[in-house]
């Protein structure tokens, strides 16, 4: 055909390539397979990640289709399947852990709770589903932006307002934390945004489509947290557990 | 020190289960296996007992390696069951006559149209009005179409059960001296139990014409009945209830007044009613909550609602609206509000409190304004109002408020639904941690009998609070929506008679 613009289809032989594929492939990968240098693959698929067209995966590198794809079945968790499926490793590390737990999605500029289990200490407690948190200053939000596809942008935009006299409100430091986040795979509060309360948060990973939820324990710094602010090492241990086992549930319902 | 767990077997509709639990009430290993049903004709509903026993054999092993323990960690072994299915097995050889009957089968109409004319009979001994839920109806149609039975029943040769007995018959020796016992909560939906003294009647047995000889000796719930000598030899089986009254144990439901919903294909609201058996004027069931040795017998008033998840399944599987069931939800919060539609889901007929069984279901109030998200808060509405008519219907019969109501089963994970009903119940709606319920409610009652926990106090202290819906609904908002409600009921109600219930409910 004449007047083809070349890289827009390439650009179409990559959507094409990760659409086929039933999981994310790595950089090399694609290059291989279309026969194109790294670098004219690289800068392909960073301008098709920036518009949305393809997801990267933060922790692996991979890339596959992203949300403007897939049309009318997005492939976001849904918060509702999410709870579903969630509820028994949930209940299991509240009752474990004698603190309360809770997942969120982002939404916008927010994390958004979309499961909330008791302190199982029968003390009045409200019910916070749906309720929207800071990114900032709760440690689900940070973990929820550090994961996001749109982290860089939302690290500009997000406001940065003051809870407590411990939320910190440098947009420097936010990123620092996002970078420490991504490479430990744990994001840390305390009394940021409640100030009584410290939390952790892991991700819980929607299969390779860049959607992440936060699982989080949230309790006093005491019970949370070690000496050096570092999350407790068993706490922790049981929370990528039971992430571990919503992962593999969420298996079947995808 | 040894670790020491209870065990508890439930078998279900759908699948046959065995669970660990430690002292702390909390479980500690599970497995499971799927059960064939088959429905050879419409409105038959049967299962293979032997397939049902085999299940059991694989899954407790399955339970305790999974945990790394073995029989000599468990102290105790409780019996949970879907109740009301039926089972007649030779005594010689261990073989069922027949596929078992199972609770969702309608086959004995005819039975229960013969024994109409005695239906006062019935209901005074029993407090159950005939119909083709219960046990005894099978027990009559199997006598009258399994060739030989009927003679070899009257010889003793062929034994009768509900799932529990075939089970305990099973795991105490089955052709080797295997005892022939039930539990009174199951024995009280046979149709065949007087509920006052907890023993066949033998009227009743005489005016179906069943031979005694078949039937399991009635035992509580709460006592060794005899050790197991197979798939957990020489562990004590210590309880047996049916899956509903063992879910309102597991809720520690043991004060009059303390009521538990089972949300699952469809819903079952039990209320304890004290040590009194509360007769229903409004549509529902007295049973047997719980019985053990020495103490008084605690009765419950049930509500049985036929169609709850299931509808939300119709909804996914057949109107293809939603990708899986949780997403009704996602579907739900579209729209802020029903739009004025109802959905009345009577499926095969209505339940409690109505018993219409020829009622059939319907959308109520559309509009062209009507969205799929409407639909949606419809169907998840329905549930929600089919409890309300339970819980008033309760008040009516037990004169007890409902002060909160506790909930478990696959449904509450659906938030907008539990705030929905405590908006439309106007009391909290509480889910506690373990939301397995109905075995822990078996192990709770077989760790009774052998002295693992010391008394009902210790159980409820293991009992913790996971969520709290509060009811935030105005109440002009509550009894329009109730009006609506009602007014679609009545339009699936083949019966004419319905007074204007709303003002009658709702001025208490």
């Amino acid at each position: 055909m004449s007047g083809a613009i070349q890289s827009i289809e390439r650009a179409a032989a990559i959507l094409e390539l990760l659409q086929q594929s039933d999981r994310s492939l790595q950089l090399r990968e694609i290059s291989d397979h279309l026969q194109l240098s790294k670098a004219t693959t690289h800068g392909i698929v960073r301008t098709l990640v920036s518009v949305g067209y393809i997801d990267q995966d933060p922790d692996s590198g991979a890339y596959a289709s992203g949300l403007r794809t897939a049309g009318h079945a997005p492939a976001e968790l849904d918060g509702n399947d999410l709870r579903s499926v969630a509820m028994p490793w949930a209940d299991t590390l509240a009752a474990a852990a004698g603190l309360e737990v809770t997942m969120a999605l982002l939404t916008g500029h927010e994390a958004e709770l979309v499961h909330h289990v008791f302190r199982p200490d029968d003390s009045p407690q409200r019910l916070r589903v749906g309720h929207r948190i800071p990114l900032h200053a709760t440690a689900s939000g940070k973990l929820l932006l550090a994961y996001s596809p749109l982290r860089d942008r939302l690290l500009r935009n997000v406001s940065l307002d003051r809870y407590t006299r411990r939320t910190s409100t440098s947009r420097t430091t936010l990123t620092e934390d996002v970078d420490r986040i991504r490479r430990s795979g744990v994001a840390v509060s305390d009394r940021e945004f409640e100030p009584e309360l410290a939390a952790v948060a892991v991700p819980v990973h929607g299969r390779g489509r860049g959607s992440v939820a936060a699982l989080a324990v949230l309790g006093p710094p005491e019970a949370v947290l070690d000496r050096s602010a570092n999350p407790a090492p068993a706490l922790l241990d049981e929370l990528r557990h039971a992430a571990a086992g919503v992962i593999r549930a969420l298996e079947p319902v995808r | 020190m040894t670790q020491r767990v209870v065990a508890a077997i439930d078998l279900g509709t759908t699948s046959a289960r065995c669970m660990l639990f430690d002292q702390r009430g909390r479980m500690v290993a599970m497995a499971q296996r799927e059960q064939r049903q088959s429905s050879p004709r419409p409105g038959w509903a049967e299962q293979d007992a032997l397939e049902l026993w085999h299940n059991v054999r694989r899954v407790v092993p399955e339970a305790l390696r999974s945990a790394q323990l073995d029989e000599s960690n468990v102290v105790a072994l409780g019996i949970a069951n879907q109740r009301e299915t039926t089972v007649v097995w030779d005594r010689v050889t261990g073989r069922p006559v027949a596929r078992a009957i199972t609770w969702q089968d309608t086959r004995t109409g005819p039975v229960v149209d013969q024994i109409a004319p005695h239906g006062d009979e019935f209901q005074r001994i029993t407090g159950l009005k005939p119909a083709t839920y219960f046990a005894a109806p099978r027990l009559r149609w199997l006598l009258d179409n399994v060739r030989g039975v009927e003679a070899r029943a009257r010889n003793g040769d062929v034994l009768f059960g509900t799932l529990e007995s075939w089970l305990i018959w099973n795991l105490t020796g089955g052709p080797h001296g295997g005892i022939h016992v039930t539990d009174a909560t199951n024995a009280s939906r046979t149709l065949l139990m007087d509920i006052e003294t907890m023993q066949w009647s033998s009227k009743l047995l005489s005016l179906l014409d069943i031979p005694e000889t078949m039937m399991p000796r009635i035992v509580s719930n709460c006592e060794v009945y005899a050790t197991c000598t197979t798939a957990l030899p020489g562990v004590p089986i210590a309880a047996a209830l049916g899956d509903q009254q063992a879910a309102l144990f597991g809720q520690t439901c043991f004060s009059p007044g303390d009521a538990k919903c089972t949300y699952g294909t469809g819903a079952f609201l039990l209320t304890n009613v004290g040590t009194s058996i509360v007769q229903s004027t409004h549509g529902l069931l007295p049973t047997v909550a719980y019985t053990a040795p020495g103490v008084e017998p605690m009765f419950a008033l049930e509500g049985p609602i036929a169609v709850a998840g299931s509808l939300v399944r119709w909804f996914r599987d057949s109107l293809g609206l939603i990708a899986t069931a949780p997403q009704i939800e996602t579907l739900a919060r579209t729209v802020a509000d029903n739009g004025g539609c109802y959905i009345v889901p009577a499926f095969s007929g209505l339940y409690a409190p109505h018993w219409d069984s020829q009622a059939r279901g319907i959308f109520s109030g559309l509009t062209s304004y009507i969205t799929k998200g409407h639909l949606a808060r419809a169907v998840l509405e329905a549930t929600a109002w089919q409890t309300w008519e339970v819980v008033n219907a309760t008040r009516r019969d037990a004169d007890i408020p409902l002060l909160r109501l506790a909930v478990d089963g696959g449904m509450t994970s659906n938030h907008l639904l539990m705030q929905f009903l405590a908006d439309v119940l106007d009391v909290p709606v509480v889910r506690p941690f373990v939301s397995e319920t109905v075995s822990l409610g078996a192990a709770y009652a077989a760790g009774l009998a052998v002295g693992y926990w010391p008394d009902l106090a210790a159980l409820r202290a293991n009992r913790h609070v996971a969520a709290t819906w509060y009811p935030s609904m105005e109440p002009q908002v509550r009894r329009r929506e109730a009006a609506g409600w009602l007014a679609a009921v009545e339009r699936a109600l083949t019966r004419v008679d319905a007074p204007d219930l709303v003002g009658d409910l709702l001025d208490r």
